[in-house]
């Protein structure tokens, strides 16, 4: 039997207007699992975390959280999130750092004590501060503390680090993995690749809507290729191994299909190797412009 | 069973210690009324405080609208561009991730409004009692802030309309020209009589008008308009309306 999923997510999909910002997502969580959403700006990230999270509704599938519908979810504490704020803090101002955990955490059914949450987010020296005097780092960590004092089950970060320095980075994922350590899901949307490998057993790839890679870093950098197709009845399967970048050879009916990590130097080698071919096509999976695309934005 | 968690009344605590915290906001709108009341009464050979005027005096006239006119504002600014702000920066959206339901937001910013302008009505008339000493039994100087309370719901929530439906750079221009307008047109500034007779029309719909004939009537002993009280609810109705379809064509938009 399958470990029991906090996250289950069926076939979603979001249209605005007439572009389908997410396009038959299927995603699951285990309890206590951290994944990462990673995909480019644009990929649906944030549209897909808003109807986990109840605040849009799909216009087709269906998502739940613990077994209930999202806004149950919201209401029972079972789910927490940090999600991007613009410009702007995110916070109400003229409130002290206390004041406004205590506000938020009273609103839940069963929350986690204030002094554990403001320690879980280093802020207990600044308890007594007031919101719109704190530093960019500071202010993060307030959003986090928001997100974790219900108690949740599943937590939900959309580009958490966005805007911080390298230092203010690193001590909010050891922050998360710190949490995460005591069983709380996580699932993170970034476009930076190191994160989601430092922090994430497991990635998820997003691009134009889709899921088009699910499994560890390493696992999803070995399929990041691409595929040549082409007709050759006669072809031998030895000689086609060993073209330039081919990983894989498959024969079906006389079509053969190369999966290769670079389609432009195997189509030379083809051509140049003498064989007769007609037919020929070269398809991206649609993972290799997602990490084109990721790969451009890793940061400085 | 859930142990019963009094949402609204955290809310509506944790918004009236961030309005107190920020005492310029009841300094702004307090600003114009308490000078305007100030230049035409504080003066002591001017004896027009005395002068009789519609069923009062006119320093007891005058401050019910200034009165009317604080209540008004107040109301109207505990939305307007503070709340746009607060959308604009997030806020608005990590409270619609907690239990604390739509209603309730919206009715602890009402609620917040009408404190504001409880606040207010008190103020002005202690400034303008200390200035002017109109004559005026207590109960009727009680029942006169009441009205301005009360009828102050209606700019509330219009304050929450504008808040959601303009932006951070328009909500503030807006909610200060709506307001004049509303409140000059409504007889705040000049009585109506002083209107051609087109617009004395119009400013009897208004619910500056309607508020500020509630607190006239308090203040002589004038049996309430009923009317007054229905226009003052169905300006709530039809503001609060707006402001929930407003809230919802928001929530359509694509995300981030």
């Amino acid at each position: 039997m399958p470990t029991m999923a906090i996250l289950d997510a069926q076939g979603l999909r979001r249209r605005f207007g007439s572009t389908e910002a997410v396009a038959g997502v299927d995603l699951r969580v285990a309890a206590g699992e951290t994944v990462a959403l990673l995909g480019p700006n644009g990929a649906g990230k944030s549209t897909t975390l808003a109807m986990i999270l109840g605040l849009l509704s799909p216009t087709a599938g269906q998502v739940t959280v613990g077994g209930r519908a999202p806004r149950q979810a919201v209401a029972d504490g079972l789910v927490g999130a940090m999600l991007q704020s613009g410009a702007g803090s995110g916070l109400p101002s003229r409130t002290r750092v206390g004041e406004l955990i205590r506000f938020v955490a009273s609103l839940y059914p069963a929350p986690l004590p204030v002094p554990a949450v403001l320690q879980h987010a280093g802020l207990t020296s600044l308890a007594g501060r007031l919101v719109d005097r704190l530093s960019g780092g500071e202010l993060q960590r307030v959003r986090f503390a928001l997100a974790i004092c219900a108690g949740p089950r599943l937590l939900i970060l959309d580009e958490p680090t966005v805007g911080l320095d390298v230092p203010s980075q690193r001590s909010f994922w050891e922050t998360v993995r710190a949490f995460a350590a005591e069983g709380c899901a996580v699932l993170f949307a970034t476009h930076y690749l190191a994160e989601a490998a430092e922090t994430a057993g497991r990635v998820v790839v997003l691009h134009r809507g889709h899921v088009v890679a699910d499994g560890t870093v390493d696992e999803i950098r070995r399929t990041a290729t691409r595929r040549v197709r082409f007709r050759a009845p006669d072809a031998n399967a030895g000689a086609l191994r060993a073209l330039p970048a081919v990983q894989q050879v498959r024969q079906a009916d006389g079509v053969i299909s190369l999966d290769s990590t670079d389609s432009d130097a195997t189509v030379r080698g083809l051509v140049r190797s003498g064989a007769s071919f007609t037919d020929l096509e070269v398809t991206s999976a649609g993972l290799a412009d997602a990490f084109l695309a990721l790969t451009r934005e890793e940061p400085a | 069973m859930k142990t019963h968690r009094p949402l609204l009344a955290s809310f509506l605590a944790f918004e009236l210690r961030r309005v107190l915290r920020a005492p310029g906001i009841l300094i702004w709108t307090l600003a114009f009324p308490v000078v305007f009341y100030l230049l035409n009464f504080a003066n002591k050979t001017n004896n027009a405080g005395a002068e009789r005027w519609a069923g009062t005096t006119w320093a007891v006239y005058f401050m019910v609208s200034m009165c009317a006119w604080a209540a008004i504002a107040a109301a109207a600014n505990a939305g307007g561009a503070r709340l746009a702000a607060e959308r604009a920066n997030g806020w608005a959206t990590h409270l619609r991730l907690t239990p604390l339901p739509s209603w309730a937001y919206a009715a602890g910013k009402v609620l917040t409004g009408a404190a504001l302008a409880l606040m207010a009505a008190l103020a002005l008339s202690l400034i303008a009692g200390a200035a002017a000493r109109p004559e005026l039994p207590a109960s009727a100087w009680a029942a006169m802030i009441l009205a301005c309370w009360l009828g102050s719901l209606p700019f509330a929530a219009l304050g929450i309309l504008v808040g959601l439906a303009a932006g951070t750079s328009v909500a503030e221009p807006a909610m200060v020209g709506t307001v004049l307008v509303l409140n000059v047109l409504g007889g705040l500034l000049w009585p109506l009589p002083v209107f051609p007779h087109w617009l004395q029309g119009i400013a009897k719909v208004l619910p500056s008008y309607r508020l500020v004939d509630l607190g006239r009537a308090a203040v002589t002993g004038h049996a309430l308009n009923p009317a007054d009280m229905a226009f003052l609810f169905a300006w709530t109705l039809l503001f609060g309306a707006i402001a929930t379809w407003c809230y919802r064509a928001g929530q359509r938009r694509p995300i981030g």
